[in-house]
């Protein structure tokens, strides 16, 4: 039964990607026509909740929103982010010369199924 | 969902403070056993982390509904680590985002960490490990996993904001309204994050299949990916 609806989800999975590939760019244009912000989920609950429950958000204890500063500080958590998953992804992934072990992260004591690591 | 500061109530924020240091506390426990006992854990912890901050910092545009929202990422750290360890990625993750990137707050902390690191990845990981069991493929259990532990992230946002501002109506109603206004946003996010996290595990499963073993995601190997593995057939004849 798996078999059949992981056949069916596969051809799904395409579809959504390509439709989303195409979606995202072209909302761009008609979003910006349109005068919309693409504003945040998070500030639209937050006004919901305003309006609902009279709760008022706060400014962060470190209000970084200012100006810049939070554009700065996106681009290097970004950047430092990616140098991690970049690093660790090689030492996981990447593999020695001609062998199926990884450079860093050897295939211990997995030859056979079942056997202790 | 970040729920931003001073949103909550001090009765509400104490109550999931308390309920989130338990799982945290937990998942220190697991860490420091797993760190002593599975090869090529911290590796993975560390790619897991930094990519738990950056998917849930991520603002995607999604054109249906005219506003920008973020994938978790907790489903696919609690399929590859265990929900307990997701946990304290989540928990890492959005010390951060609250104290250097003006998302989420410390006092709403516990929170966040509440719906975004424990409920979305014990939904996650339980929906992996039961449809697994009966009998579905590495990337559709997880697909499904991811699909599920995102929109359990948002369901269990939108109850602790209900919880906490219901007033006199009830709580459901309140709950059932913040879930419709995440909906059109999160819901094809939601198939995407799916389809990002089916993706990765049937990568690991070709490119490194040990790692699945070690780390508990698989027990037995696959035929395909072995042959993948080693580029022959002749890896588990001893």
């Amino acid at each position: 039964m798996f078999t059949e609806v992981e056949h069916l989800l596969k051809k799904a999975a395409i579809v959504l990607t390509i439709s989303f590939l195409v979606l995202i760019p072209a909302g761009v244009f008609p979003g910006a026509a349109h005068g919309q912000k693409w504003q945040g989920t998070d500030k639209v609950i937050e006004e919901l909740a305003s309006k609902m429950g009279g709760a008022k958000a706060r400014p962060p204890l470190l209000n970084t929103d200012q100006g810049d500063l939070l554009l700065f500080l996106f681009a290097v958590g970004g950047f430092a982010a990616g140098v991690i998953v970049g690093v660790n992804w090689d030492r996981l992934f990447r593999r020695k010369e001609g062998s199926c072990e990884s450079a860093d992260v050897p295939d211990q004591g997995l030859a056979k199924p079942g056997q202790q690591a | 969902m970040h729920i931003t500061e001073g949103m909550l109530p001090v009765k509400w924020a104490v109550t999931w403070y308390g309920v989130s240091a338990l799982c945290v506390a937990k998942g220190l426990r697991d860490l420091n056993i797993k760190v002593k006992t599975v090869p090529a854990i911290k590796q993975m912890l560390g790619l897991l982390g930094a990519a738990v901050f950056i998917i849930s910092l991520l603002p995607i545009p999604v054109p249906i509904a005219g506003t920008s929202a973020h994938p978790t990422g907790t489903p696919l750290a609690a399929i590859l680590v265990g929900p307990f360890l997701s946990s304290i990625l989540a928990t890492v993750a959005l010390l951060l985002q609250a104290l250097f990137f003006a998302h989420g707050g410390l006092t709403t902390l516990g929170a966040n960490v509440l719906s975004e690191g424990i409920v979305g990845s014990l939904v996650g990981y339980l929906v992996f490990r039961g449809l697994r069991r009966l009998g579905a493929g590495l990337g559709l259990a997880a697909g499904i996993a991811a699909l599920l532990g995102n929109l359990s992230v948002y369901m269990a946002t939108a109850t602790e904001l209900a919880l906490a501002l219901h007033g006199n109506q009830p709580v459901w109603s309140i709950t059932w309204k913040f879930m419709l206004a995440f909906l059109p946003a999160q819901g094809p996010l939601a198939v995407l994050e799916a389809l990002v996290t089916g993706g990765i595990i049937r990568y690991i499963n070709i490119q490194r299949p040990d790692i699945l073993r070690h780390l508990g995601v698989v027990n037995e190997p696959s035929p395909s990916s072995d042959v993948n593995f080693r580029g022959d057939n002749n890896v588990y004849r001893g």
